[in-house]
Formats: C-alpha cells, sequence, structure tokens
C-alpha cells in the first residue's frame, strides 16, 4: 500500500515538473487570449504578436502602418514583467524616436496613432531590469509572456 | 511465494520510475542550461545596447485583408477572373507549391469576402482546407472549417470574420509548431497574389492613379516579408529579393518627420516619403509580379 502512495507521489511530482518547464515557455496565442482589444470599429492586425520575455530584455516589431487607418497599440504582460513598456521608433538610420509610453502617466500600455504617409514603424517593447539585480531573482519570475495587439481601423476622421 | 513474485514486479516498476525521474531530471537540467545560455545572451545584449549590438528584430506584415482595406475604393469593380481556380487545389504537390498556394487561396478569399461575393467563397475555403490537409496544419481551425462556413453562408459579416480568422489561425498554428519556414511561404504566396490582383486592375500607367500609389506603399510590407523570409526560408528569397529590390529603387521625396497629438490624445505621426515611379519602371515591376504569380500557380 505504501509502495503505491510513493509511485502516486512519484507521478505526481514528475506531471508536475513536466508542467512548470513547459509551462514557462509557452506563450501561443497569448495576444489573442489575454490583450483587451478596443474591438468595434478596429479590427484586429495580423501584425499582432506574442513572444516570451525576459526581465531586462527589449525587443522590436517591425510593422508597415498605412496612410488613411488609425492603428491602436496595446501592450499586455504577466504580471512580472513589471514596469514594462514601449517605444514607437522611425526605421531610419538613427531609428528617431516619435513615442515613448513611459512618460505617460496614464494609459502608458496603449496609444492610438495614425501616420500621414505610409510608412514602416519599429514598436520596441521594453521590460525594465527591476531593482533586484538578475541572480537574486527568481529564476522563473523572470520569464514571462507579453502580447503586442495591433488594431486597425479606416480613419474616421475622413470623408463625409 | 507470490509474496517473491509481487516484490520482484513492484521492485521492477521502481527502476522504471527511478529511470523516468532521472530522465526528467536530466530533461530539466538541459532546459535550464539553455535558459542559462539564453540569459546570458539577453543580458549581453541589454547591457551591450549602447554599444549597437545586432537585436532580434521580428519582421510583420498585414494581412490581405488589410491589404484589400487599403486600396478598395468605391469604383473598383470584382474582377473574379483574376483569382486563381480554387478546383485545382489538390494539384498542387510538394510543400512549397502547397503552402505558396495556400497563401494564394487566402488572399482570394480576402478579396471575394471583401467584394461579398460570398457564393464563391465556399469554394475558397475548401481549397484552403484541402491544402492545410495536405500540409498536415488542419488542426489550426479549431472546428471543422467548412462547417462554421456552411453554418454562416448567407451572413456576409461572418464569413469575413471566418476568412480573416482562417489566416490568423495558419499562422498562429505555423509559429506555435515551429514551422516558420511555411509560413515564410505562405505569407509570399498571399503578398504576391494581393499585389497582382492590385495590377490586374491598372491597364495602362498614369502618375496620378491612386491604384499605383498603394501599390507603391507595399513597399515597406514586401522589405519585412523579404527580411522574414532571409530569416526563416532560403527556398524563395531569390523571388522575394527581385521584388524588393523593384520597390526600393522607387523614387521618393523625403520630407522630414513630425509629431503632434490631437485633443483627444491621439498621436499623428506626419512627413514622410512621397513615393513615384516612372511608367517604364512601372511596366517592369507589373511584369515581375505577374510572372511570379504565374511561376507559383503553375502544376508542374
Amino acid at each position: 500500500m505504501r509502495s503505491l502512495i510513493a509511485i502516486k507521489l512519484i507521478f505526481a511530482i514528475i506531471f508536475m515538473f513536466t508542467l512548470t518547464v513547459n509551462g514557462q515557455k509557452n506563450c501561443d496565442k497569448y495576444v489573442i487570449k489575454n490583450c483587451e482589444a478596443f474591438g468595434t470599429p478596429f479590427k484586429y492586425s495580423g501584425q499582432s504578436k506574442s513572444a516570451l520575455f525576459e526581465v531586462g530584455q527589449k525587443s522590436i516589431l517591425s510593422i508597415t502602418a498605412f496612410a488613411g487607418f488609425e492603428y491602436r497599440i496595446s501592450l499586455c504582460a504577466e504580471k512580472n514583467m513589471k514596469g514594462i513598456f514601449f517605444r514607437i521608433r522611425e526605421n531610419d538610420t538613427n531609428r528617431t524616436l516619435l513615442y515613448d509610453s513611459s512618460i505617460e502617466e496614464e494609459d502608458f500600455l496603449e496609444k492610438m496613432f495614425y501616420v500621414k504617409k505610409t510608412k514602416d514603424l519599429l514598436i520596441e517593447v521594453v521590460v525594465p531590469e527591476g531593482d533586484l539585480a538578475l541572480d537574486e531573482q527568481d529564476y522563473k519570475k523572470r520569464f514571462g509572456c507579453v502580447g503586442v495587439l495591433i488594431e486597425y481601423d479606416k480613419r474616421s476622421d475622413l470623408g463625409f | 511465494m507470490n509474496h517473491i513474485k509481487q516484490y520482484t514486479i513492484m521492485k521492477r516498476k521502481l527502476v522504471f520510475i527511478m529511470g523516468i525521474v532521472l530522465f526528467q531530471i536530466s530533461f530539466i537540467a538541459c532546459v535550464n542550461d539553455t535558459k542559462k545560455d539564453k540569459t546570458q545572451t539577453n543580458l549581453i545584449e541589454f547591457e551591450d545596447e549602447a554599444q549597437e549590438v545586432d537585436e532580434k528584430i521580428f519582421y510583420r506584415f498585414p494581412s490581405p485583408d488589410e491589404i484589400f482595406k487599403f486600396i478598395k475604393s468605391s469604383d473598383l469593380q470584382y474582377n473574379g477572373g483574376s483569382l486563381n481556380p480554387p478546383m485545382i487545389f489538390n494539384k498542387y504537390a510538394g510543400i512549397k507549391n502547397q503552402a505558396l498556394n495556400l497563401g494564394i487561396y487566402i488572399s482570394d478569399l480576402a478579396y471575394i469576402t471583401m467584394f461579398e461575393q460570398h457564393e464563391a467563397s465556399l469554394e475558397y475555403f475548401m481549397a484552403i482546407h484541402g491544402l492545410s490537409e495536405e500540409l498536415k496544419i488542419s488542426a489550426a481551425f479549431d472546428e471543422p472549417l467548412v462547417t462554421r462556413i456552411s453554418e454562416n453562408i448567407g451572413n456576409a459579416d461572418s464569413l469575413v470574420v471566418i476568412a480573416s480568422d482562417a489566416y490568423t489561425k495558419i499562422v498562429d498554428y505555423l509559429v506555435e509548431h515551429e514551422q516558420e519556414d511555411i509560413l515564410a511561404l505562405v505569407s509570399a504566396g498571399a503578398l504576391v497574389e494581393s499585389l497582382n490582383l492590385i495590377v490586374d486592375y491598372v491597364d495602362s500607367y498614369s502618375d496620378d492613379n491612386t491604384l499605383i500609389k498603394k501599390l507603391l506603399d507595399q513597399k515597406y510590407v514586401v522589405n519585412n516579408l523579404t527580411q522574414y523570409v532571409k530569416q526563416n526560408n532560403k527556398e524563395i528569397i531569390d523571388d522575394v529579393e527581385k521584388l524588393n529590390v523593384l520597390f526600393s529603387n522607387l523614387e521618393s521625396v523625403d520630407t522630414e518627420t513630425t509629431v503632434e497629438k490631437t485633443k483627444s490624445n491621439k498621436l499623428v505621426i506626419g512627413g514622410g516619403s512621397e513615393l513615384s515611379i516612372s511608367p517604364e519602371n512601372f511596366e517592369k515591376l507589373k511584369e515581375t509580379i505577374q510572372s511570379l504569380r504565374a511561376k507559383y500557380i503553375k502544376i508542374e
């Protein structure tokens, strides 16, 4: 009887280990499942992206913004991705900064914008390192899912 | 005797379980090692930010329905003759041809639904589903696609959503299953078909043609696709490079970028490039798009 309990316990531990390791890596469809969409009249853009981030990491999305469309960019992330913010940069040699969400006092995880001429833009997503040195942080807490939701609509202030 | 037998079985079970535990521990150790390496790489990337170390850039491009919404205007008429016939989908053999034509059919479907030609849409859905099955990616659709379509065949809005969903689900599935080499082919097929449908509307060049201007704006999409293909599938790099070179050589008048905010705190990004093309280069571009498309839809 004792052996049976021991076997069950071992299996439970194996199962938990597997879940922890795999679960940490799985950010698939995070943006669809977790980011709050503005919804109608905005539509989901195929330029949206989910990814696994590590504290202190910066990643860049290169997107096309069409003239005549209005866009909404919003970020969503797991709780441990504290202080996450984004910047919009021009895709030129200097990567000219056009917008920095970290300086906003509110709504720093979303922004609506439009371009007067079709442009290639860089969306730079940053998860700051935080106060603790990376070595001191709980290993698992250093990783988390991030979603960049991009929605679009025809500009409402055009035409009649 | 019976006790000895039970003891032996139990002993074997324990040895087996210990084996699994050891395997799991070594597996976890490997994963952690990989992650530690990754952590170190990320740290280096972040610390060396000032030193302009190469960063990972994710290249994204609009879905075909976004491109068609961008080009659509009230004077554009439906041109079903330009589409790839859906009944020949099962004639495409090999992963490359199947994936390219999956993209082509996805683009055709986006075009059809934009013009609300719903009676034609079912066959295109069938072709998309058929090629997805051939490529073993039909699990991308959580419920049978054809059932969902037949239930909504009279509902224009639902069909538009289903068509757009089909593309998103295929993209997500391929990324999730680390098949971005196939996604590069699907995306290239979809973009070439979208460009082909646009140029089919332009019989002769004129410098004030709105459609040509919108075609030129695809320069940025083509560039992002080229970078994505470079990262994920070298098989078609020559094709997309050929297109990218033509778009990169467009003439442009650049004005300085400006940033303003509206009263509702919306960001307005002004300035940028006014793109133009000579009649000769337009013909060259049109010819390249059409020949790539002809190459992709050809049944071997």
